[in-house]
Formats: structure tokens, C-alpha cells, sequence
């Protein structure tokens, strides 16, 4: 890593851990360059498939796991990849690209977060009905959650998946009326 | 204003960066996200973390052998 970055080794450890790591203190000058290059680094078709990877081993934990709130292991996942595609006004390109690397040809999934699940998980386990269900829940926390409050708080906090699903279909009805 | 070489150095610097950031994401050890800013950001990815993880237990463990 650039020498930039200060960090602080306890002395009863010395090595650098995944504690150090996840606090590890930028320099201000360090940090906005950081920022900065978040625009000027191009997304490959190599970082797409990663990040496909990355979502698809959180389903596959979801699945593993028998504990009752699991499923929003995933609900994040595909939440916080498809939230900064769309910060770069991607979303929709980048959800049809990673229908297309996955061999997925479905004109009709236009929605980025239908999308992804789609892209990772399992269609006998996930179907058509599951994946809408999620997909408007996840789009009710794009338009409600703030981005400090975590996903499965603000749906919790909402009344759960279900709740979440029927307030944005609501607020779609709402739209259409007006 | 600032003198042409800093401007320079300035740029080869965030070059290197962004090099850097896009080999660590394609190599699946660095993510982007939003951070409570609403702004993207960097961070190590859950592999990443992973494999610190198990280097740090190696070091232990052979720190262990040569007391």
C-alpha cells in the first residue's frame, strides 16, 4: 500500500491485522485522493464478475445459515453493489451487462436490483414472485433509507420484507394516480 | 498558482493510485461502495480481509516455533 497511509501497530501485536485494517487512518491528503479516484478508475469486466462473486458467496452464506435473519446478509450485498452503480448513473447498463456475462437473456428484467438477484441465486429456490418481492423492497430503502442507517435496520425498523414489498407498491400505485 | 513539477508529480500520483485500486479490484481484493456521505468509496474486500486473516494466524503460529 502507498506510504501515504499512517498506521498505528499496537506493540503487544506487531503486525498488521484485519482490526488495523478496516480502522486504518488516512491521511487527509491520502483520503480525497482516494475519493477522487473512485471516478477516475474504469470498471472492467474482470471488477464486474468480482463483484457478481462477491454477491454470490453472500447467497450462498444466506443458504448455509439457519439463522432467521440471514437473508438480509444478501438483501445488503446486492443493495450496496447496485447503490453505487447507481451514484455513477450505471445502474441499468451495468445490471444488463451483468445479465449478459452471466449468460442470462431476459429482455424484460430492466430493473437493476431484479437483475443481480437473478444473476445470483438459484431460480428453482428464488422465483419470479420472490425476486419481484425483494427487488421492491430493495427499491423502497433506495428511496427512503438514509445511507448511514444499515439495510436490515431500516427494514426491520419498516415492519420487515413483506411490509417494505407493499409500502413501494403502494407508493407505485400513488405515482400512477398522479 | 503551483509550479508545474508539483502539478506533475500530483498527477503521476493519482495515476498510480487508480492503477493500483483497479489491479486490487480485479483481482476481487478491493470494492467499491457508498459511505455514509453518499459518496464512493474504497475498501477491502471480505477475500481480502480473509486472507489478511490467515497470514496474521500463519505469523502467530510461527512466531510460536521461535520463541
Amino acid at each position: 500500500m502507498p506510504r501515504a497511509i499512517a498506521v498505528k501497530i499496537s506493540p503487544t501485536r506487531r503486525c498488521l491485522n484485519r482490526e488495523n485494517l478496516r480502522a486504518m487512518p488516512l491521511s487527509s491528503c491520502f483520503s480525497a485522493r482516494l475519493k477522487r479516484s473512485a471516478n477516475a478508475v474504469p470498471y472492467s469486466r474482470e471488477a464486474l464478475r468480482q463483484d457478481l462473486v462477491r454477491v454470490r458467496i453472500a447467497w450462498e452464506e444466506c443458504q448455509a445459515s439457519r439463522a432467521r435473519n440471514a437473508i438480509y446478509g444478501y438483501l445488503t450485498a446486492v443493495f450496496d453493489l447496485v447503490m453505487w452503480w447507481a451514484a455513477e448513473d450505471r445502474a441499468g447498463s451495468r445490471a444488463r451487462w451483468a445479465l449478459q456475462l452471466r449468460g442470462v437473456d431476459l429482455p424484460t428484467t430492466d430493473e437493476p436490483f431484479a437483475a443481480v438477484i437473478l444473476c445470483t441465486t438459484d431460480r428453482q429456490k428464488v422465483d419470479k414472485r420472490t425476486r419481484s418481492k425483494w427487488s421492491r423492497v430493495l427499491r423502497y430503502a433506495a428511496r427512503y433509507k438514509t445511507n448511514a442507517e444499515p439495510l436490515a435496520a431500516f427494514v426491520r425498523r419498516k415492519g420487515g420484507i413483506n411490509k417494505c414489498a407493499e409500502r413501494f407498491t403502494r407508493c407505485l400505485r400513488r405515482r400512477g394516480r398522479n | 498558482m503551483k509550479p508545474e513539477k508539483t502539478k506533475n508529480t500530483n498527477h503521476r500520483k493519482a495515476e498510480l493510485i487508480a492503477e493500483i485500486l483497479r489491479d486490487y479490484e480485479r483481482h476481487g481484493d478491493a470494492m467499491r461502495y457508498l459511505n455514509v456521505e453518499g459518496k464512493i468509496a474504497w475498501k477491502a474486500s471480505p477475500s481480502m480481509l480473509q486472507k489478511l486473516a490467515d497470514a496474521e494466524r500463519e505469523v502467530e503460529d510461527d512466531l510460536e516455533d521461535f520463541p
